[in-house]
């Protein structure tokens, strides 16, 4: 061993290096030295003394394994290039250190023990190592003793990151796939949005080992994002709006349309970090767009601190959990939609009745707590149903939405305007300052269709009928509605332009319906409240009964009888027009099948409501087996239905007259000369019967006119083959100008009120055949019939002694 | 050649030895080198050290450039003066003795 101190520079000195030259001499001669070197300055080579090892080095050298060798203080004496490159340091870093230095803390007992074991024999096992950059490195390391005068350690280590970052790739794979199968349970089983959005950024930060992971909200004004879920940064609130220069990666992502994988901001050349990632120190980042790429609904990202902190997989994981938001976001979209398309309307946009009966509901809720008048208005335009025919439905429609912005502009923020349908629109003013407010409201409504809408070039002057229903405390939405609708239609009746206040007076009126239409749905069920009167039916040729029309009758067990004026009309409105109408067919068709063998009597009439008429097959079906029961010829029924309301559903009763015309029963036109009277309906419809409505023959002796237009409908059935039939003759009078003018039959006090079947009966077989009235008796007649029950049996030709009426 | 100034009053800051050993690496005298230095800087230099492990066939040319003769060659960079010691550094009294750093 020779040293040589020296002052630097002293290479010049050729004492110096002469020096130098024993030291190194005398180390070869002591074996203190592996080589020399030859040459000068770079082209410098060592020249190895020792050939065997040599040889060895050099294979160990060029070795892609890391190997070294150490002591048994764990000082490492050799390692190859590989083994640096392993550490990421230079290996004049690595050859001196200690296996410990070079060890994570954690590890460092674990490299004690695997080099103990090593010493006495092959030990294999793994180690991290840490690398210069500080990360960890796992290594699997087998090692084995070096014989020798000191005694040594090798070790070949082998990098076991690849296949870790394998393993972790599939388990990290395995994890994503089954979070995002349970986001997409999730999603079905109805969770919210925001739950969704939630675990979502919580699955993409957990399986991602991100540091934080952000949900944004794509604005629709394209005006930048609104957090909508946040991990890893508790300071991002949700809902806050973020500019889209403060979303980068989001926005980047907006414009290409594409995800993108940011491995390292500093060094970035796309885009540049925002304030707020360089704040948390964000150095890495991988974001992707949540739905169709053209118009996303949003964007999911994640952060890391550090460089290429996002696993090599990320992205398809990120797209996957992206399609399930999406997929939820749809299927939330669509069922918003079509909930509103349950609650509104679709020409105007506003909410339906049943939207209008919820807020009515809630306001009457809120009113408990807070009482205050609250107002619902019902608005029907007037005559809009002529606008329509005349302009069209088109037109009509653009009308309506037209009147709807109207509405909409002279009602307070607060209220409800809603479209029922048709020409039908309703308004809930709540909170009022007293209960005139409604009234005044009523007023702003009117007066907002005061100016004419001017629709395709044409101004149309619109004006409505409303009414007014003010809460009190006990009543519900439905009839808080309905008082409403009644006030109008007593408006309505006043005539156009009007509101209507709902008062008591209606109230009771209301409550008198309400009480029938339940008393009548009882009669109908109890099937002995409800029967059947014949009026009979006299040819004025010949002057005996031909037929008998059948009335519905209502006995109630404690009011007695019930007017059918009044319980007609509740039938109707409430629906059970369908089972009385029923009932009464049934019933007539059981009670008249005994007449069909009375010679000359040709049949009965029942009435049918045009709403039984607006199911095609429901008449028809009832009377084919009505008639089938009883064994009647269909010629034997007659089924009258009033000519006013058939026309307005002319189009959904036709299919029903077809059919029942088909089945070979009569039709006829009742109430004719009230309606339209048009005469082309009677031409183009299959009736076989007209009756002149008993209003034109109350008048028909002392007004010229009425017994014109009487004549003038006599000519025109029998011009087209119908039988006329004169309604309501009282007098002697009516019966001779009517048989004058031609009419064929006559039904009336005159001759007979509606019968029980049995009174019916008794006459048809006493076989009354009444006279044409003579001119004397024309002027008799009025003194003797002030109660009819009174003169009827002077009517008879041959008194047949009849029960007196009923009803 | 002064020893080191260890009076406490003065508290100047310790020392810090730069080594660099030249090897070839995997030399049986380069090992015993690396070795036997550690040994002494673990013993007496502690945390005051830094060491530098060459492999001269990885880089022959330094040999030239730095006047290299044989490997293992180290030398003390530092503190003044540079000291050269060829050879595997086996005789310890002798490489304290050179390092300056025998029995204070």
């Amino acid at each position: 061993m020779t040293h040589r101190p020296e002052g630097a520079p002293s290479y010049d000195d050729p004492a110096a290096r002469l020096a130098d030259a024993e030291a190194a001499l005398q180390a070869v001669a002591a074996g203190a030295v592996d080589a020399l070197a030859s040459g000068h300055g770079a082209g410098a080579e060592m020249i190895s003394l020792e050939r065997a090892d040599s040889f060895f080095v050099t294979l160990v050298t060029a070795m892609q394994e890391a190997t070294a060798s150490l002591d048994s203080n764990g000082t490492l004496l050799y390692a190859n290039p590989r083994f640096a490159e392993l550490l990421g340091l230079p290996l004049s870093q690595v050859l001196g250190r200690t296996l410990a230095e070079l060890t994570a803390k954690a590890g460092r007992a674990a490299a004690r023990r695997l080099l103990a074991e090593a010493a006495r024999g092959p030990a294999s096992g793994t180690l991290e190592l840490r690398r210069g950059n500080g990360r960890l490195v796992p290594v699997s390391v087998s090692a084995a003793p070096i014989a020798g005068e000191r005694p040594e350690v090798c070790l070949v280590a082998t990098d076991l990151t690849e296949r870790r970052q394998a393993e972790d790739a599939i388990r990290r794979h395995a994890e994503g796939q089954e979070e995002i199968a349970n986001l997409g349970r999730l999603a079905l089983g109805g969770a919210s949005l925001e739950e969704l959005f939630d675990r979502s950024v919580g699955i993409a930060s957990r399986v991602l080992s991100a540091d934080c992971a952000w949900l944004v909200e794509r604005l629709a004004d394209t005006s930048g994002f609104v957090v909508r879920a946040a991990v890893g940064s508790p300071d991002e609130r949700k809902g806050a709006r973020i500019a889209p220069e403060e979303a980068p990666i989001a926005s980047y992502a907006v414009r290409s349309r594409a995800s993108i994988l940011v491995e390292d901001w500093e060094d970035e050349p796309r885009i540049s970090s925002s304030s707020k990632l360089r704040a948390r120190g964000v150095r890495s980042s991988v974001a992707t767009l949540i739905g169709d790429p053209d118009s996303p609904s949003g964007a999911l990202a994640v952060h890391y601190t550090r460089p290429q902190g996002a696993p090599p997989d990320c992205l398809p994981f990120l797209e996957a959990l992206a399609n399930v938001l999406a997929e939820a976001i749809q299927a939330r979209h669509a069922q918003d939609m079509l909930r509103h398309q349950a609650l509104h309307d679709e020409l105007t946009g506003l909410p339906n009745r049943v939207l209008f009966l919820d807020r009515v509901a809630v306001a009457l809720a809120r009113n408990e707590r807070h009482p205050a008048p609250l107002a619902v208005l019902f608005i029907d335009l007037d005559h809009f149903k002529v606008v329509n025919d005349s302009l069209g439905h088109d037109a009509g429609d653009q009308l309506l939405a037209m009147v709807a912005l109207r509405l909409a502009s002279a009602i307070r923020p607060s209220d409800t305007l809603a479209r029922f349908g048709g020409d039908e629109f309703a308004v809930l003013s709540d909170q009022l300052p007293s209960e005139v407010a409604a009234t005044r409201i009523a007023n702003h409504l009117m007066a907002a269709l005061e100016e004419p809408i001017v629709l395709n070039g044409n101004e149309h002057v619109v004006s409505t009928s409303i009414g007014i229903a003010v809460s009190t405390s006990e009543s519900s939405a439905a009839e808080l509605l309905r008082d409403a609708d009644a006030a109008m239609y007593h408006a309505k009746a006043a005539g156009p332009g009007r509101a209507s206040l709902f008062d008591e007076q209606m109230r009771a009126r209301v409550l008198g319906r309400v009480r029938t239409e339940s008393a009548l749905r009882a009669a109908l069920a109890s099937e002995d409240e409800i029967y059947v009167h014949y009026q009979p039916l006299v040819s004025l040729c010949s002057g005996q009964i031909v037929d008998a029309e059948a009335l519905a009758r209502w006995r109630h067990p404690d009011w007695g009888p019930v007017s059918p004026i009044e319980f007609i009309p509740v039938a109707e409105d409430s629906g059970l027009i369908h089972e009385l109408g029923a009932q009464v067919i049934r019933r007539a068709a059981r009670e008249c099948a005994a007449w069909q063998d009375i010679p000359d009597f040709a049949g009965i009439a029942v009435n049918v409501s045009i709403r039984q008429l607006v199911q095609p097959d429901e008449v028809a079906t009832l009377v084919r087996d009505a008639l089938a029961t009883e064994g009647i010829t269909p010629g034997f029924l007659t089924l009258e239905i009033t000519e006013s309301l058939l026309i307005e559903q002319l189009d959904s009763a036709l299919g029903a007259l077809e059919s029942l015309g088909d089945l070979g029963v009569r039709l006829s036109l009742d109430d004719f000369g009230t309606g339209y009277s048009s005469l082309s309906y009677l031409r183009d419809l299959p009736f076989d019967v007209v009756k002149i409505d008993r209003s034109l023959i109350r008048n028909i002796v002392e007004t010229p006119k009425a017994a014109a237009l009487a004549a003038a409908i006599i000519q025109m059935g029998h011009a087209l083959d119908l039988q006329v039939i004169a309604e309501g003759v009282e007098t002697p009078e009516q019966v001779a100008l009517m048989k004058a003018l031609g009419c064929d039959i006559a039904q009336g006090f005159y001759f007979a009120t509606p019968l029980a079947p049995e009174q019916l009966t008794e006459l048809l077989h006493n076989q009354p055949r009444w006279l044409p009235p003579t001119a004397k008796q024309t002027m008799r007649a009025p003194t003797q019939q002030l109660a009819p029950t009174a003169r009827r049996p002077a009517r008879y030709r041959r008194k047949p002694s009849p029960a007196p009426p009923r009803a | 050649m002064s020893l080191p100034d260890v009076d406490p009053g003065a508290a100047p800051a310790p020392e810090i030895y730069v080594f660099v050993l030249y090897v070839v690496a995997g030399g049986q005298a380069s090992r015993r080198a690396v070795a036997n230095l550690r040994v002494i800087c673990g013993e007496l230099l502690k945390d005051r050290h830094t060491l530098e492990v060459i492999d001269l066939r990885e880089f022959p040319a330094l040999a030239g450039e730095r006047h290299i003769l044989a490997a293992p060659t180290l030398i003390k960079e530092h503190p003044p003066p540079t000291v050269r010691l060829i050879g595997d550094l086996s005789e310890r009294e002798l490489v304290l003795d050179a390092l300056d750093l025998g029995p204070a």
